[in-house]
């Protein structure tokens, strides 16, 4: 009985030993007289040959496996634990125009440059707009040389 | 490292706010990815993801550049994994009553298109149900086992990738990959 059971425990090892080849035999990495061992081993013992396409399909399952892509709002989830836990001080400062889209930015830039034309236009100190309405102011003694508009 | 990513890792660690997105978004995707096939659960990959990036935002003036920053932070989400499968596995969290199945459209539109997988209605479901089987089948692997399958075979990652993420020999990175692999070849036949 005991022969028996040790005769069973050592067939099993070296099938597992055998078996263990397989993995470097589906790779490719097998030294050419192994693998030329379990081929023959493949050709001649159905039980081999079938553990064998277990651990293949098994191979082929795991390489055909998608690949799963991170949630849509991933990137800002991180983000935004970050900011949270950092009190917004892990990131360095940013420049004005990296924190604000260049479109709004043109537009305050038109805004603020249509604000000052105007108010230079407007303004009765020192502003742009020509005042046709007053007569300039003449010396009296060019008065005779000036024309008078 | 490529002269690309020295220059990333420079504004990253001149805490440019721009280079963390552009990081979170070309590796974003592939580290959801390792943390869902490690998990098997899409909030808890969610949330180890984001654990994942915000190491890696806090750690990134550690890193020397010896190995591709993708490698680095592969690296953080393995440890970070290890804890929170036995968090979980305290937790008793990982009843298959919370498994997360759900593949979305967008997902199995992909399985779809895969040459491997078939295109008729029917093979779509079937991919569905084989993954969810293997997904289950992963996720009672030891958390060892589970992290050499997902990198070697999910992620396809070399093993020179997987010895700087493991901190294991190549020799160990092989021998225990072949038991994982002949685990889980067990496990999905008492499945099937």
């Amino acid at each position: 009985m005991g022969n028996e059971e040790n005769d069973e425990h050592a067939e099993e090892t070296d099938f597992d030993a055998n078996v263990e080849l397989f993995s470097e035999y589906y790779e490719g990495s097998l030294a050419p007289e192994k693998a030329k061992e379990v081929e023959e081993r493949l050709a001649s013992e159905p039980e081999y040959k079938k553990a064998y396409q277990d651990f293949e399909k098994t191979m082929e399952m795991l390489s055909g496996m998608h690949k799963m892509s991170a949630p849509m709002d991933f990137d800002k989830k991180v983000e935004d634990t970050i900011h949270r836990r950092s009190g917004g001080r892990f990131f360095g400062k940013r420049a004005f125009g990296e924190r604000m889209p260049y479109e709004i930015l043109a537009i305050i830039v038109m805004i603020v440059a249509g604000a000052v034309y105007w108010m230079g236009r407007s303004s009765t100190t020192g502003g742009h707009k020509l005042n046709n309405d007053s007569e300039p102011d003449i010396h009296e003694g060019a008065r005779d040389v000036v024309p008078r508009l | 490292m490529t002269r690309a990513e020295r220059k990333l890792v420079r504004r990253l660690k001149e805490r440019d706010e721009r280079a963390f997105s552009e990081l979170m978004e070309s590796n974003g995707d592939r580290v959801f990815n390792l943390c869902f096939r490690l998990l098997g659960n899409r909030q808890e990959a969610e949330d180890l993801a984001q654990d994942v990036f915000i190491t890696v935002f806090k750690k990134i003036d550690t890193f020397q550049g010896d190995s591709k920053l993708s490698t680095w932070i592969y690296r953080i989400a393995s440890n970070l994994s290890k804890n929170r499968i036995r968090y979980l596995a305290v937790r008793h969290d990982r009843s298959k009553a919370e498994f997360d199945e759900t593949v979305d459209a967008s997902a199995a539109a992909a399985a779809l298109t895969s040459p491997k997988q078939a295109k008729s209605p029917d093979a779509h479901v079937e991919v569905q149900q084989l993954e969810g089987i293997m997904q289950e089948a992963i996720a009672e692997l030891e958390e060892d086992h589970r992290i050499l399958i997902v990198l070697r075979d999910i992620e396809e990652l070399s093993y020179e990738e997987i010895c700087e993420i493991t901190d294991l020999a190549e020799g160990t990175v092989k021998s225990r990959l072949h038991r994982a692999r002949l685990a889980l070849r067990k496990k999905m036949m008492t499945r099937m």
